[in-house]
């Protein structure tokens, strides 16, 4: 599943750190997530979306396969 | 808990843990293994507070400090621990019985294995709602 986090991230001109920060977890998890390699839970995915000011599926595109895992 | 540093934590834990230890072996074994298991322990809590400053996944665990992604990281990693254990409780147990070995160690694990088996479906089992509703009926 594809994200727009990176890209959302980047436009802000947020660090990973800042952004974990704001949403409540770790550079790390940022990290997964714009790799692709986590998919967050739905909790963290609105938290997401709402921060950047976008829906979830706006966000996450779960037409455009790249593995994650949960 | 809440007022005892992140950081601290595991390191408190270990040394607590290690210290229960000592006395055990120190009451069996007498006051000379303190001298062994003490600079061990203290070694031990000293690495858990080095590791739980650093910026990882292992180190927000060890803070107690998880995120969603890690405790469910952790989560499968001690289910990994716990199937490895288990496995590894079976096979000791089938070695004690071949050479006659004391075998009631490996028996209470094997024991206690479905007993948390169970305990874990009570406890974690969903609760409210019932089954599917099905249209028309």
């Amino acid at each position: 599943m594809r994200n727009r986090v990176r890209e959302q991230r980047a436009q802000r001109g947020l660090s990973q750190a800042e952004l974990g920060a704001a949403l409540g977890v770790s550079r790390q998890t940022i990290i997964s997530i714009e790799n692709g390699r986590y998919l967050p839970s739905l909790g963290l995915a609105f938290r997401i979306a709402r921060f950047f000011d976008l829906t979830v599926d706006k966000m996450f595109d779960p037409d455009d396969e790249e593995t994650g895992t949960l | 808990m809440r007022s005892i540093p992140p950081r601290a934590r595991a390191p408190i834990g270990m040394f607590l843990g290690g210290a229960v230890v000592a006395a055990v072996a120190a009451v069996a074994y007498g006051w000379g293994t303190v001298l062994y298991l003490g600079p061990v322990t203290l070694a031990a809590a000293a690495g858990y507070y080095a590791w739980a400053g650093r910026d990882s996944d292992m180190a927000a665990v060890l803070r107690r400090q998880s995120d969603e992604r890690q405790a469910y990281r952790q989560l499968k990693i001690q289910a990994l621990v716990g199937r490895v254990m288990s496995v590894t409780a079976a096979v000791a147990f089938l070695v004690a019985v071949a050479v006659k070995a004391t075998l009631w160690p490996f028996a209470i694990f094997l024991a206690v294995l479905p007993l948390a088996v169970l305990a874990g479906w009570v406890m974690y089992r969903e609760r409210g709602g019932g089954g599917e509703h099905q249209a028309g009926h």
